[in-house]
């Protein structure tokens, strides 16, 4: 069966709504292949868990293209593909570490709805937080589909 | 250059830095399979926009022998001094056009700021350095503005 695909429309969001929280498993697998693999990252920091413990670090930890874009995965998976992200900005605290049973819980909430150059917009808060506590928080402006 | 001479740096920008390829089916794939967004929700000829940053980051080989451009030779300073460490702290990104398959991004740097003294964060002390990246394509549009904010620092002290 094909997966539904929902678009959210701009005239069905309010401000002060919550996005459905979604979750991810923080392992060594996506943290190595988020640092190399997708974004191109080498640091040893964020693959080698050896020199990441020589370093004063306890183990290996995600690095902030991973983490961000994982929370514009979770936004454009619930705008729907006619959506557009406009823009980001995320801040990282506690790091994300490969801890046994760690994950990260995204979150967001829409925070203002608005018009501009043909566009119809919102802009969210956005949060990932793990078991040590927040790891990123930020905000995000999104263009949505209108009814018209 | 030592870090007392680097603060003459800030608010100057690198001449244009070509991609090291054009944009492909196969580095946004890597980006999609890793955050696990479903096919469907893909316009597949598009880039997501957060990933414009992979094109950008250093390659594993060849190794740049000498920093000369203005950004290169504040991170230069840092390692010679021992600040050998360099964590993505924060990031800003405002996406202007898409990025397609095929296109030849190019991107300028331009030192923001760097910390005029050491300061404690949350990974232990270090320096905080921003970055302000334009990437643009091949027909000279403008695609992205992104400030990268990195500490740079000799040992990360966390908490775990």
């Amino acid at each position: 069966m094909a997966p539904e695909i929902n678009n959210v429309y701009w005239e069905d969001v309010e401000v002060g709504q919550d996005l459905p929280q979604k979750s991810r498993d923080i392992d060594t697998t996506l943290i190595v292949s988020g640092a190399i693999w997708a974004s191109h990252d080498f640091m040893p920091v964020h693959h080698s868990r050896d020199f990441a413990q020589e370093k004063g670090a306890p183990d290996i930890f995600m690095n902030i293209l991973t983490s961000n874009g994982l929370m514009a995965s979770y936004l454009e998976q619930w705008a729907g593909p006619e959506a557009e992200l406009k823009r980001m900005q995320v801040g990282l605290q506690v790091p994300n570490f490969p801890t046994e049973g760690n994950k990260m819980d995204m979150n967001a909430r829409i925070t203002r709805k608005y018009e501009e150059a043909g566009n119809h917009l919102i802009e969210l808060e956005i949060s990932g937080d793990n078991n040590l506590g927040p790891h990123v928080v930020g905000s995000a402006t999104m263009a949505l589909p209108a009814k018209g | 250059m030592d870090l007392s001479q680097i603060q003459v740096l800030v608010g100057k920008e690198s001449g244009p830095i070509r991609a090291p390829d054009e944009v492909s089916t196969s580095d946004i794939r890597h980006w999609r399979e890793l955050m696990e967004g479903k096919k469907e929700f893909w316009n597949t000829d598009v880039t997501p926009p957060p990933m414009t940053m992979a094109w950008a980051m250093d390659r594993l080989w060849p190794k740049k022998v000498e920093a000369t451009e203005p950004h290169e030779q504040v991170l230069q300073a840092f390692d010679d001094a021992g600040y050998t460490l360099t964590v993505g702290i924060a990031l800003a990104q405002e996406y202007s056009n898409p990025i397609r398959l095929g296109d030849q991004l190019t991107f300028k740097v331009k030192v923001v700021s760097i910390s005029p003294t050491e300061e404690e964060t949350k990974l232990g002390k270090g320096y905080r350095v921003s970055l302000l990246y334009t990437f643009s394509n091949q027909a000279g549009d403008v695609i992205s503005m992104q400030t990268y904010t990195i500490l740079k620092s000799h040992r990360l002290e966390m908490v775990s």
